[in-house]
């Protein structure tokens, strides 16, 4: 026998009886409540929750189509069927038509109890489309309320707002927050002020430790969500908490559902629902509040991740400036001491030998700074645009000078290096940026072509200027022509040949600051040529 | 006579590397450690500098500190600063402080003598 809550619009009680004797048989403990006035009937519906309602067609001061303008009125959907003694077809047709679900009369009720069965079924699958339908809804609300461009904290309190008081009469979210050894309420919607103060109050007088174990609290520690369908009902008496309870109590908080908020490094907060009075949430409840807070959880997790990240780049640039300093200030010192006792050889009378020496620790102090320049460059520009601080200079004239930098490296590994440049490609660029990107193409084709002629060209190509490095070294695959201009991209094992794999993608970097480009072709008979193009100034363009 | 130069740097090995350059360039030179520092020097010097070549990240006072401090003093106002920087935007840096020019670490012995040539003032 199933339970079955009954709201019956009747005058007869004998009537009342026969009814119920039909609904058992069909199957049903019926509780019934016996109404004939629309003022007891409204009173009976405020107070209380019922499955079915069963009416009278024509009472003395009551009629079945005025008690269904009552339900109506209230907004619920409670299936309700008409029972009445002499019902014709007329009537039956009104009172169908003014919303009954189906009518009886009294003396054939055989078929009573299926009619209430279907009834029930329908009302409910009716009241589980509504409800998916609102929480769609919803969600689909929270998830626009949550990527909103507003501060954080604005949208949980937007959030909280969502569900009430559609769904609960409360929703709350707490945040963890380590200090304080348990959950911060952040947001909370009710529609009463009054309340919504009382719960803000204790919840700053005390707030909700890791230690207590209920509510919000066990949710933390468990990382479990948690369905309280009555509260009064509990079984184990909550300890720790007791101001808390006694608030919640004074509130009449009956009944609570509670979702944990999860990021990567556990339980970030909870999201509660709660009912005042004796409405009770269910799963369906659960499902929607753990919906809610895994998309409040995302969001939560994805600015704490962009914080981290602003920090770490905060971070990176402090130390590249201090990286930047400390690398340099040693490199600078021994420039000018290798430099200096240069300058000295001479009138020094220093040993052929000795100002050989010096040489090399001069070429390989060059080179450490060529390194030292491209980690810190690479560092700093992989996330942003290079900053260029442009000088007007001849492009042919800077090769040149690169070009002669490299002379005594190119007669070690047994390369000629020749240069073509007609003087007089002037523009505005950042030398430093430009010069090591020939440096780069120069390095890089001594490197891959030892024993073989290098040529270095610059042309004037309309609008820009045009460097062009020759090799005729082991040549590019075809598919790695684009590769070797990443960031430490190689075409080559880094066994065989060392390097960082970071001048070419410097090279392109610069270039492209500059509106130009840079790029690379196998040559024909072998070897690779690579190609530097930079804007020129505009008078010079003929 | 040509006037003395200074160099404020806080790396005493790279300050000395500075003033043997400079000193072999034919210059007068005196050191300073930081900011602090050469505000003293440069109140202890008879005859003004010409050029202050300065490094901006040191201890006690930085080159912008000492940048400020100096401009406040008539008497100094008016000596041109050439900042010495590892910074990547040291010409900035020159430009916020009213530098006559900017040199960035690392630097060789022709570009730095060619620099302080130019700025110097007579």
């Amino acid at each position: 026998m199933r339970p079955l809550r009954v709201l019956v619009v009747e005058d007869n009680p004998d009537d009342e009886a026969l009814v119920l004797l039909e609904l058992r048989r069909g199957g049903f403990r019926p509780e019934a409540l016996r109404v004939q006035t629309a003022e007891a009937m409204r009173e009976a519906l405020a107070g209380g929750a019922f499955d079915v309602i069963l009416s009278d067609f024509s009472m003395p001061a009551f009629t079945a189509l005025e008690a269904l303008k009552v339900l109506q009125e209230t907004g619920r959907d409670i299936p309700f069927i008409v029972v009445s003694g002499s019902i014709g077809e007329y009537e039956a047709v009104d009172a169908m038509r003014a919303g009954a679900r189906d009518y009886f009369a009294k003396d054939r009720l055989v078929r009573l109890g299926a009619a209430v069965e279907r009834e029930l079924a329908e009302a409910r699958a009716r009241r589980e489309r509504a409800r998916s339908e609102l929480d769609r809804t919803l969600l689909a609300l929270a998830s626009e309320v949550l990527t909103e461009p507003e501060d954080l904290d604005e949208r949980l309190r937007r959030l909280v707002w969502l569900p009430v008081p559609r769904v609960a009469d409360w929703c709350t979210l707490r945040l963890y927050e380590k200090g304080l050894g348990g959950l911060r309420l952040v947001a909370l919607a009710h529609p009463e002020p009054a309340r919504a103060a009382r719960m803000w109050e204790v919840d700053q007088r005390s707030p909700l430790t890791v230690d207590m174990d209920f509510g919000p609290a066990r949710v933390l520690s468990t990382g479990e969500s948690e369905l309280v369908e009555d509260a009064l009902a509990r079984p184990r008496p909550v300890t720790h908490a007791s101001e808390y309870v006694q608030v919640l109590r004074e509130l009449g908080f009956r009944s609570a559902v509670h979702a944990p908020l999860r990021g990567r490094s556990g339980v970030l907060g909870v999201l509660s629902l709660a009912m005042d009075g004796p409405r009770r949430l269910g799963p369906e409840d659960l499902s929607f509040a753990e919906e809610l807070a895994r998309r409040a959880g995302l969001v939560l997790e994805n600015t704490r991740l962009f914080r981290e990240v602003q920090d770490a780049v905060r971070l990176r640039d402090e130390f590249l400036t201090v990286a930047a300093h400390e690398l340099r200030t040693p490199l600078t010192t021994l420039r000018l001491q290798l430099g200096s006792l240069l300058h000295h050889a001479n009138e020094d009378q220093l040993a052929p030998e000795l100002v050989t020496r010096v040489e090399r620790s001069m070429r390989q102090v060059l080179r450490l700074g060529t390194l030292v320049e491209s980690l810190l460059d690479v560092s700093r520009l992989t996330s942003a645009e290079p900053s260029l601080s442009p000088e007007r200079f001849d492009l042919a004239e800077a090769v040149r000078a690169v070009v002669e930098r490299y002379a005594a490296e190119a007669e070690g590994v047994g390369c000629e290096l020749r240069v073509s440049a007609r003087p007089g490609l002037w523009g505005r660029w950042d030398r430093a940026r430009v010069e090591q990107a020939v440096a780069a193409l120069v390095s890089n084709a001594l490197k891959f072509g030892p024993g073989r002629p290098v040529e270095v060209e610059v042309t004037r190509e309309g609008p820009v200027g045009r460097v062009q490095v020759l090799d005729r070294g082991i040549g590019i695959p075809e598919e790695q022509l684009e590769r070797i201009f990443e960031r430490f991209g190689r075409a080559v094992s880094s066994r065989s040949y060392g390097g960082l794999g970071l001048g070419l993608y410097l090279a392109r970097r610069a270039a492209e600051a500059h509106g130009g480009r840079a790029w690379a072709q196998t040559r024909e008979g072998g070897g690779a040529r690579f190609t530097l193009e930079l804007p020129l100034e505009k008078e010079e363009r003929a | 006579m040509s006037r003395p130069l200074l160099v404020v740097d806080d790396d005493a090995d790279l300050r000395e590397a500075l003033e043997e350059v400079l000193r072999d360039a034919g210059y007068e030179v005196l050191g300073a450690s930081n900011g602090k520092h050469a505000l003293e020097v440069l109140g202890a010097m008879p005859l003004q500098p010409g050029l202050v070549l300065l490094d901006m990240m040191m201890p006690v006072m930085d080159g912008g500190g000492f940048a400020r401090a100096m401009r406040q003093m008539p008497q100094w106002r008016d000596i041109p600063i050439l900042v010495f920087s590892a910074s990547a935007n040291a010409r900035q840096v020159a430009e916020e402080i009213g530098a006559c020019g900017h040199l960035r670490k690392p630097v060789d012995v022709d570009t730095l003598v060619e620099a302080v040539r130019k700025h110097m003032r007579a």
